[in-house]
């Protein structure tokens, strides 16, 4: 039960987190790294299909490339993506002020 | 087929046909990223059990095919498998059974242009109704079960990729083929067992009304004959074509059912195609399969059309003998590939 609680309180951050790191290109692998670095750890197997949606949604787009003999896939914030992001950022902002005075 | 391209097609089988493709393409290329990391890593080659412990990571292939469903489907991964392979052979059936109904029409009656037109167009109407109606029931019961099936508490086998190594076949089988070789063959064991003949002219006796009667109306008709077109030499194969045309059959349901091509299953369609060039090798160097002459149709009270027919039972004849040339070329390379692919190694991964 606490394991699902968290998983829904990580989902919504995971698309703001995920839609924050696609101001420039990039593939599944090399945004699971960049958002691990940042210490945001999200699995393979929520990360793909994430972006899938997002991309359905209009949020991303996305593009095939070969790279090295393998094709890969790279994901960016299409314009309704980059006009959301700064909203949802507010948005986030807003939130996070009003826990850390709930939970002081 | 290596490991990574087995989880893909496992992972693959579970999706919805319309994204399939490019899921897997992309998962491909995430599973090769997740690879070359571990290589980089330990800076060793990669190996089986490097490969499978990627695979573990990643996870069950009806998980992974879940998590790109979603809830928004009727039924999802974990009875998808299934229903397809329960409601596909019952649309099967379904189209075998109307396509029966409207080719023994078309072979046992002689009827006008318009008479033709209309029943195809029924035939279609019917068609489509009685698939529409099947699979319905079929998915109604399947988005029941998927939704309640959980609550049996049915006890889930927990996923290991060690069993992929026991997965033999290096192809996946799309079942358009199978189908088409299913309903073609359907239709020639119905053709060549129950309609061996020509009809001249357009009526049938019927035991129900015990009269001569056309189809599917075309007034008083008389002078009724029926040919038959092929000799009593191709009666001789007709057992051992019907074996043939049998085993196919289970072949082909065989091979849809299961989505992929394995060792016996490969086994099989190579002594399946040996057993068809023997037969046709035999057929071929034998007398003449077409049985109808000139003569025939004299004696049936076509003087002009017997004048003329000689040429066109040469040209047929001629024609049969290329049909089993090309079938025995043909099964010949069919026996190659399935050879070449059983003993073809995987092959190693990068």
């Amino acid at each position: 039960m606490i394991g699902n609680l968290i998983l829904e309180l990580r989902r919504g951050v995971i698309v703001l987190g995920v839609l924050s790191q696609l101001d420039e290109e990039r593939y599944g692998y090399a945004l699971i790294n960049c958002l691990k670095e940042k210490g945001l750890e999200v699995d393979q197997g929520t990360l793909y299909p994430l972006l899938r949606r997002l991309e359905s949604q209009g949020l991303l787009e996305s593009s095939w490339r070969i790279e090295a003999d393998r094709p890969r896939r790279y994901y960016v914030l299409s314009k309704a993506g980059r006009e959301l992001l700064p909203r949802l950022t507010t948005e986030w902002t807003e939130i996070v002020s009003a826990m850390n005075k709930m939970l002081k | 087929m290596n490991l990574l391209d087995l989880y893909v097609t496992e992972v693959g089988r579970r999706l919805p046909q319309k994204t399939r493709a490019d899921i897997e393409a992309e998962i491909r290329s995430a599973l090769q990223d997740l690879v070359d990391e571990r290589t980089q890593a330990t800076g060793k080659p990669i190996d089986d059990e490097r490969v499978l412990a990627v695979l573990n990571e990643y996870g069950d292939p009806e998980k992974v095919a879940a998590s790109y469903v979603g809830d928004r489907y009727l039924i999802g991964p974990k009875l998808y498998t299934t229903f397809v392979k329960v409601v596909f052979p019952v649309v099967l059936f379904t189209v075998i059974l109307v396509l029966t109904g409207l080719g023994s029409w078309l072979f046992l009656t002689h009827s006008t242009t318009e008479d033709w037109i209309q029943l195809v167009a029924q035939t279609i109407g019917n068609l489509v109704g009685s698939v529409l109606l099947t699979s319905g029931i079929i998915t109604i019961i399947f988005a029941i079960l998927e939704r309640t099936v959980p609550e049996f508490g049915l006890k889930k086998v927990e996923w290991d990729p060690h069993r992929l190594l026991k997965l033999q076949p290096p192809d996946r089988i799309r079942p358009g083929i199978p189908i088409v070789i299913i309903v073609l063959t359907c239709l020639a064991i119905r053709v060549f067992n129950f309609s061996p003949g020509i009809w001249v002219g357009g009526a049938t006796f019927t035991s129900v009304t015990e009269a001569w009667q056309c189809y599917p109306s075309c007034g008083t008709y008389t002078n009724v004959w029926s040919l038959s077109f092929l000799s009593a030499t191709f009666d001789r194969y007709l057992y051992a074509l019907d074996v043939l045309w049998g085993l196919s059959i289970i072949l082909c349901v065989l091979l849809v059912s299961q989505g992929y091509w394995r060792t016996w299953t490969r086994g099989a369609d190579i002594g399946l195609k040996a057993l068809w060039i023997g037969l046709a090798a035999m057929m071929l160097a034998g007398p003449s399969l077409i049985g109808i002459t000139p003569a025939d149709l004299k004696a049936a009270g076509f003087p002009d059309v017997a004048a003329q027919a000689s040429s066109s039972i040469d040209l047929v004849n001629q024609m049969v003998r290329v049909m089993l040339g090309l079938m025995i070329v043909l099964s010949a390379e069919v026996i190659v590939r399935q050879l070449t692919r059983l003993l073809r190694r995987p092959k190693p991964l990068a």
